[in-house]
């Protein structure tokens, strides 16, 4: 009954479209989105929103896509107006917070894309926090949602 | 006695900070006021100095590229998943919105890449057509992109992949270049803005350069 109710849980969620959130734990992922990509762009970039204000400390440790074949977690440091992209190996959620994966700041960065992102389109995207678990959420290919 | 002395100084101050107040407030502002943009505002505008690249054509890019029209330069490269995508998005919605205005005939978009091995003309073309057809490309040899970036204190670093990766991140400035009509950088437009505060500032900017020519 339990491993029912969580098969249903996705398809509920994802019934809400744009607007979906994902939990695991205590932690919420809300509104997975990427950008689309040109057609000669190598790499991408997904975003969303984890609130952990229910939860103890955790961290994202990874992140598994197939669209790509490298998925990474970076972050961007801001010198003056100078964006300078880094990798990270982890991202922190502290208990309490919310963490924003947004342009111009924390993103999953997608390496070697398969086929350009298009708007519209949906793929499967697996993040892995040390605490929580694993959670597969449903990235949306468009334009930044304004809930955020 | 030295309270009253630091009282006078303290009102001679604050006279003063409240008279260029109001001042600033009362005045009538001039036709010439240099606008108050998000960036810097060049004044005077300064030659560009010359440059040899290639267009997404594959035509040359030079001077004779920015004659007589306004010309807005943005520095980047095809692999950036996040800065460069955000602000050529950012820069159609702003083209679209003078478009609507009949007001983009003389103002071009230019991405410049300053990662010439993994950018071609070709390659170009087809990134910056994605964001709008209309906008050009152009990257070269780096001595022409250093001569080119440098003269509007544009920086980018290369870096080596860090051990274990196949591709490379480029640091690199996220502002956007204005050159006048008479090939002269006119203004440095950064910090994140919103396209209602590009248009604004781009329309001010155009404002006092025609108001100023005689
Ligand atoms: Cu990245």
């Amino acid at each position: 009954m339990k491993r029912l109710l969580l098969l249903l849980i996705p398809a509920l969620i994802s019934f809400q479209g744009f607007a979906a959130e994902f939990a695991v734990g205590d932690l919420v992922i809300k509104h997975p989105w990427a950008r689309p990509t040109p057609p000669v762009a190598d790499a991408g970039a997904a975003y969303f929103i984890v609130d952990n204000s229910r939860g103890a400390d955790d961290r994202l440790l990874s992140a598994e896509a197939d669209i790509s074949q490298r998925v990474e977690l970076h972050t961007h440091l801001m010198e003056g107006d100078v964006m300078m992209m880094r990798k990270v190996d982890t991202i922190e959620m502290p208990a309490g917070q919310t963490v924003a994966l947004q342009p111009g700041g924390l993103h999953i960065m997608f390496i070697g894309l398969q086929a350009p992102l298009v708007e519209g389109d949906r793929f499967p995207l697996t993040l892995n926090f040390e605490k929580a678990g694993a959670v597969i959420v449903e990235v949306a290919i468009g334009q930044q949602p304004n809930a955020q | 006695m030295l309270n009253k002395q630091l009282l006078i100084i303290v009102l001679g101050v604050v006279s003063v900070v409240a008279g260029v107040w109001l001042g600033r407030y009362f005045l009538p502002q001039t036709e010439t006021a240099e606008p108050e943009i998000n960036g810097i505002y060049i004044s005077p505008s300064r030659k560009v100095a010359d440059f040899e690249l290639t267009n997404q054509s594959g035509q040359p890019f030079n001077q004779a590229a920015l004659k007589e029209r306004w010309s807005l330069l943005f520095f980047g490269y095809t692999f950036c998943p996040d800065v460069c995508p955000t602000t050529l998005a950012q820069l159609n919605q702003f083209h679209s919105r003078l478009a609507a205005e009949g007001l983009d005939e003389d103002v071009t978009v230019w991405m410049i890449s300053v990662d010439p091995a993994r950018d071609t003309a070709e390659r170009l073309k087809e990134y910056t057509a994605f964001f709008n057809p209309k906008f050009g490309g152009a990257t070269g040899d780096r001595e022409e992109i250093d001569k080119l970036a440098q003269q509007f204190g544009v920086y980018y670093k290369i870096h080596d992949p860090e051990p274990g990766a196949d591709y490379y991140l480029v640091d690199h400035s996220s502002a956007v270049i204005v050159i006048n009509p008479d090939t002269r950088l006119q203004a440095v437009l950064t910090g994140t803005s919103s396209t209602d505060r590009l248009v604004e500032d781009f329309q001010a900017i155009r404002q006092h350069y025609d108001a100023t020519q005689s």
